[in-house]
């Protein structure tokens, strides 16, 4: 699958850099929990998908007021386990220098069973359980390419956010690239700074998508060889 | 009549076309039949009647049967929707008897296959074992919330439902864990140029208001459904009552009988007796294809109510969101899903509820205001037609690949 340095084959056509899309499909896995330790039990088993989606999705919706957390599994323990310091600790993941789903996982792990043996697991009435989804992940081509920086970075101003995901997250995680498309394709063009810029870009510190691409755009434009 | 699929781009954006466009590549001559119970009448034969034409313009050829039956079979058929909602009912041997030959004699009567076969709600979903020769992919499209059902309607219906090879629920809520076939999410959604939805003229509102002899200068406050007890009429009555000890207004209630629904005249019947000689109740029956009356009621109301006990998804929310109208509705089933209580519409739990939150409304013009400008943006980006045809394109490229992540 991987192509030169990691990136697919199909994401580098003689360097173009091509532009694919996504399309999401929820899927609903049947696992639900009513306490931490449940939660933390699905968490342990729960595929990729799962577990990406619950922490990703939230940047894919539109936001009337900016979200008090930025992933499904805080949004419940505050919302409905009112374990509010563990909701903040779930906010806290760095997703930027996150390589892989499982050091991911791991992590959440760790936070949620360190917390039930200092704090316990408290049940929640029923009607309020957390529901585990997963996603399926359609990816498409796109009609836009780019062969040079100044192409890339008009493309990038302009395209659907659902390829700013793919490139950004899907393809790093759940393609297991470790490393995202852009930073990739830019550090193979020598543009080592601005791809280091994109790489440490942590969404949770951005309302939306289109806020994480103004944040790359002015990377692109602040580091330009 | 549905328009081109190229015309939803200046409502939706160009992107959600090109996927569309993009995932209905590859299923090109695929056939796709839709079974349900009834052509009109609620939300599902609404939306098959605008999708289909979607389907077939994307070139995937898609066909559209309903399932015939007695007074009888949806006797049995409403009383099962009851019992599956939660509702207990008293369910015979000769009741699913009823239901196994109704399902039959349609099984015999019909050209069932494609590659695709969506059977919609409990009505014909015992096809799948009556049919001769199960053709293509089943898949069982539930649009009411099974999440707590009478036990002996779920497991007489499981027996049949295990052998789809997918579900399709409203909500993550529904989702049972009783069933090893893969259950997909697939909100139901509105058509923006519909009848029912189009932009019309003020004098078009103005006439409807003038022809049921409703007062155009005095709060309205609405409700739209079929006359339903799960719908909860009469619990908008009440609600409207005590509004009205506080302040002037009126009450419309909007309802249709649908074929599939014997029940409906008897809670008519019910609500026109509580109504006693209040000529500010007005209970309106509209016959099928009245949508441009139900667009009218629905933009010249004040306040929009969805008191529902139970509710798969509540398509009339949707609506009224559309329009951008504030909402006062019940939190159940896929109510929650459109209305996020403060932002884009009002969630309640009682009567009282929903009268303290509908006299808020009408004294706070500016807030209901602003619920309805998000709620019609929430209802754009999350329950249009568009996003319903995309999401069943992708479920069908599931099915086909049985992968998580599907490169086309």
């Amino acid at each position: 699958m991987s192509g030169d340095g990691g990136l697919s084959t199909k994401t580098v056509k003689n360097n173009v850099f091509v532009f694919y899309t996504s399309v999401y499909q929820n899927e609903l896995t049947g696992e639900t929990a009513k306490n931490l330790k449940e939660f933390v039990g699905c968490i342990k088993k729960i595929d990729d998908t799962s577990l990406f989606y619950h922490l990703y999705s939230s940047l894919l919706s539109h936001h009337f007021v900016p979200p008090e957390y930025p992933n499904d599994f805080a949004y419940w323990t505050a919302d409905t386990l009112q374990e509010f310091d563990l909701a903040e600790r779930l906010s806290s993941l760095d997703l930027g220098k996150t390589t892989e789903i499982a050091i991911l996982r791991r992590k959440i792990v760790n936070i949620i069973e360190k917390h039930i043996k200092s704090n316990g697991s408290r049940t929640v009435p029923e009607g309020v359980e957390f529901h585990f989804l997963k996603r399926v992940i359609v990816i498409l081509p796109t009609a836009y390419t780019a062969k040079n920086l100044k192409e890339f970075t008009g493309v990038l101003e302009n395209i659907d956010t659902k390829s700013i995901f793919y490139h950004l997250f899907v393809s790093k995680l759940l393609l297991k690239r470790r490393v995202n498309d852009f930073s990739l394709w830019l550090e193979r063009n020598g543009n080592k700074k601005a791809a280091e810029a994109i790489s440490k870009i942590d969404p949770y510190d951005y309302r939306d998508l289109n806020d994480v691409r103004k944040k790359m755009v002015s990377a692109l434009k602040e580091h330009k060889r | 009549m549905v328009l081109p699929l190229r015309k939803y781009e200046k409502v939706v954006g160009k992107e959600e076309i090109d996927d569309i466009l993009a995932l209905s590549e590859k299923l090109r001559g695929k056939r796709i039949q839709h079974i349900n119970s009834t052509a009109v009448g609620g939300g599902v034969a609404e939306i098959l009647a605008r999708m289909v034409p979607l389907l077939n313009e994307v070139g995937i050829r898609t066909t559209w049967d309903i399932i015939k039956g007695g007074g009888d079979f949806f006797k049995v058929t409403k009383a099962f929707h009851n019992a599956l909602h939660g509702k207990s009912e008293k369910i015979d041997k000769n009741m699913f008897d009823i239901y196994l030959r109704n399902n039959e004699i349609n099984a015999e009567n019909m050209n069932i296959g494609a590659d695709f076969v969506f059977i919609h709600d409990p009505q014909p979903a015992a096809l799948i074992d009556t049919v001769k020769r199960k053709r293509g992919k089943w898949i069982w499209r539930c649009h009411i919330d099974v999440s707590r059902p009478q036990l002996d309607v779920w497991q007489f219906l499981k027996k049949f439902i295990k052998r789809y090879d997918a579900a399709i629920f409203s909500t993550p809520f529904f989702a049972r864990k009783d069933l090893s076939i893969r259950q997909f999410m697939v909100p139901p959604s509105i058509d923006p140029f519909s009848e029912k939805n189009r932009e019309i003229s003020e004098k078009e509102i103005q006439t409807v208001l003038e022809k049921y002899d409703i007062n155009p200068n005095k709060p309205i406050i609405t409700q739209i459904s079929r006359f339903d007890r799960l719908k909860d009429p009469s619990g908008v009555i009440k609600a409207y009552r005590i509004v009205k000890q506080h302040m002037d207004c009126q009450l419309v209630l909007t309802g249709s009988f649908a074929t599939d629904d014997p029940e409906g005249l008897e809670v008519y019947r019910e609500i026109h007796k509580m109504k006693r000689n209040d000529k500010d109740i007005h209970i309106l029956v509209l016959p099928p294809f009245s949508d441009l009356e139900i667009n009218a009621l629905q933009r010249a109301s004040t306040v929009i109510v969805q008191k529902s006990i139970k509710e798969g998804f509540g398509l009339t929310v949707a609506e009224a969101l559309w329009k951008k109208k504030p909402v006062v509705a019940t939190a159940t089933g896929g109510i929650t899903l459109q209305v996020k209580n403060g932002l884009t519409g009002c969630l309640v739990y009682s009567i009282e509820g929903a009268a303290y939150k509908i006299k808020y409304l009408l004294n706070n013009p500016e807030f209901a205001k602003k619920l309805g400008t998000r709620g019609r943006e929430y209802v754009r980006q999350n329950f249009l037609l568009t996003r319903h045809l995309r999401n069943y394109l992708t479920v069908i490229h599931a099915i086909e690949n049985e992968s998580n992540i599907i490169n086309l």
